[in-house]
């Protein structure tokens, strides 16, 4: 079976776009959560975010080129550029375009040009709707552009599975080059969707944080838990075969070692427990592992109270060795469909550097969730890591990421 | 001038500078107007002009002097 590498990274997020920023940045425990500034409307009590902010595109595209783009596309297009030019230097240059695949995710796609236009729609009439509305607001368009930005001819489609979007298109991708269909994959997700209609939407499930202090909003397994802060970002990976990375040379984080998705097939926002154990059974079966041989899991944590209260329960029920828990959203909130992504890239991080990302702000362990949380920055060799995403719909996916030794 | 008009909407919206726009200048060719921009020129014509393209005129708009000439007959 072919082995496949990860080889470059790229980043949108509240905690900087710069790797080396956003590396220092989780690993020392910052938190990106801030009031929200994208727009001025109160929506019940919620009143932070994640946002992106001073987010300037230049070093790899001209604002003309970005100018029919909406807000995810363009993190999209960013963290794509920076993952290719991390991987293949200087020029950037993806290896055999025709067997180079991109699977790009969004969940909400140009969720602001839906606005946009909408506004236009009734101000001025159906008439007057932009002629790249459709094309902006699509969340197929980040992968498209992705692939023009550096001719990759291969397969090249988006994932929708909400909130396991990200995870998704990293396991869709990997697949695609253990199995042969190709030897190069740009892989992850972005999402832009901090508009009051989404906001709204969310807040109306009961599902976000309702306040402003920063320091109690995305507490992933703490027992005083009340809801996820939406956040923004993208994430992306470069995959390659692994006989391709090595004979060139190439810088490798981690190699991608099993994947696994399921749905649970029964309620559409309230995860199931045995389907989520089933989905770390299936991913470690891919892998060929025991599952005393995770070191750590990045965990899905949202700090919904059923969300983490679930995960839990399936990490005890599977993991009885006890490894390492932490949820990047205590630092970067919830980044809905780029949540899976971003946090593969922070596992893969996590396996090189030997360290593990904390969860900030754990105070008060839930009964709920007696799983083994990492609420410090901890130094620790990971040979394997899993990463998992639970998506509204019940879609549930997770990685395993192994050490590369050479 | 309504080509005057024509190519000053163009200018701005394909960002490329007035004075290398002709009358005469092929927009899909040497000014290399992708076809998005093409499409929004389009419905900038009819907002600032008030006038309405059909489909099939589209591919005729092949010059600022070609476009000048659709709306002048539109309004006549």
């Amino acid at each position: 079976m072919r082995r496949v590498a990860v080889t470059g990274c790229g980043v949108v997020s509240s905690l900087g776009y710069i790797k080396k920023v956003f590396r220092e940045a989780v690993f020392g425990g910052k938190c990106g959560i801030r009031p929200i500034t994208a727009f001025d409307m109160p929506i019940r009590g919620v009143k932070l975010a994640s946002e992106v902010s001073d987010f300037d595109p230049s070093g790899y595209f001209s604002p003309k080129k970005l100018r029919y783009d909406s807000r995810y596309t363009k993190f999209a297009r960013y963290a794509a550029a920076d993952a290719r030019f991390d991987a293949f230097g200087e020029s950037g240059a993806v290896p055999d375009p025709y067997r180079c695949g991109v699977i790009l995710s969004s969940s909400a796609g140009g969720a602001e040009q839906t606005r946009l236009n909408s506004e236009i729609l009734e101000q001025k009439g159906a008439d007057r709707v932009l002629p790249y509305y459709m094309s902006s607001s699509l969340s197929d368009t980040a992968a498209a552009n992705a692939a023009v930005d550096c001719g990759a001819h291969g397969c090249c489609f988006c994932i929708n599975t909400a909130c396991a979007s990200g995870s998704n298109a990293i396991g869709e991708a990997y697949l695609k080059i253990r199995d042969g269909y190709m030897d190069t994959m740009l892989a992850g997700a972005s999402e832009a969707s901090l508009t009051p209609l989404t906001v709204g939407g969310f807040a109306a499930m009961r599902v976000l944080y309702e306040g402003d202090d920063v320091s109690r909003a995305s507490i992933p397994f703490d027992a005083e838990r009340s809801g996820f802060v939406m956040g923004e970002g993208a994430g992306v990976l470069v995959l390659e075969e692994m006989e391709q990375a090595e004979k060139r040379g190439a810088h490798i984080y981690a190699e991608i070692a099993g994947y696994s998705c399921n749905c649970d097939a029964r309620d559409l926002t309230s995860p199931d427990p045995e389907s989520v154990a089933r989905l770390f059974e299936a991913a470690l079966f891919s892998a060929g592992i025991s599952e005393d041989k995770i070191d750590y899991i990045n965990a899905h944590g949202t700090s919904t109270l059923i969300n983490d209260s679930c995960e839990s329960k399936a990490i005890n029920a599977i993991f009885p060795s006890r490894p390492l828990v932490s949820s990047s959203k205590s630092m970067l909130g919830h980044l809905l469909g780029a949540a899976g992504a971003v946090e593969a890239l922070i596992t893969c991080m996590a396996i090189e550097d030997g360290r593990v990302p904390p969860n900030i702000n754990y105070s008060y362990p839930d009964g709920e969730c007696m799983i083994n949380v990492a609420d410090k920055p901890v130094v620790k060799n990971i040979e394997y890591a899993l990463c998992d995403s639970l998506g509204f719909g019940g879609h549930n996916a997770a990685l395993i990421f192994k050490k590369y030794h050479g | 001038m309504t080509v005057d008009k024509v190519i000053e909407i163009i200018a701005k919206e394909a960002e490329i500078d007035k004075s290398e726009i002709k009358p005469d200048s092929s927009l899909s060719g040497e000014l290399e107007i992708e076809s998005m921009t093409l499409l929004t020129l389009a419905l900038q014509f009819e907002e600032n002009f008030n006038v309405t393209f059909k489909k099939a005129e589209l591919p005729l708009m092949k010059t600022p002097a070609d476009i000048a000439a659709m709306i002048e007959q539109k309004l006549q």
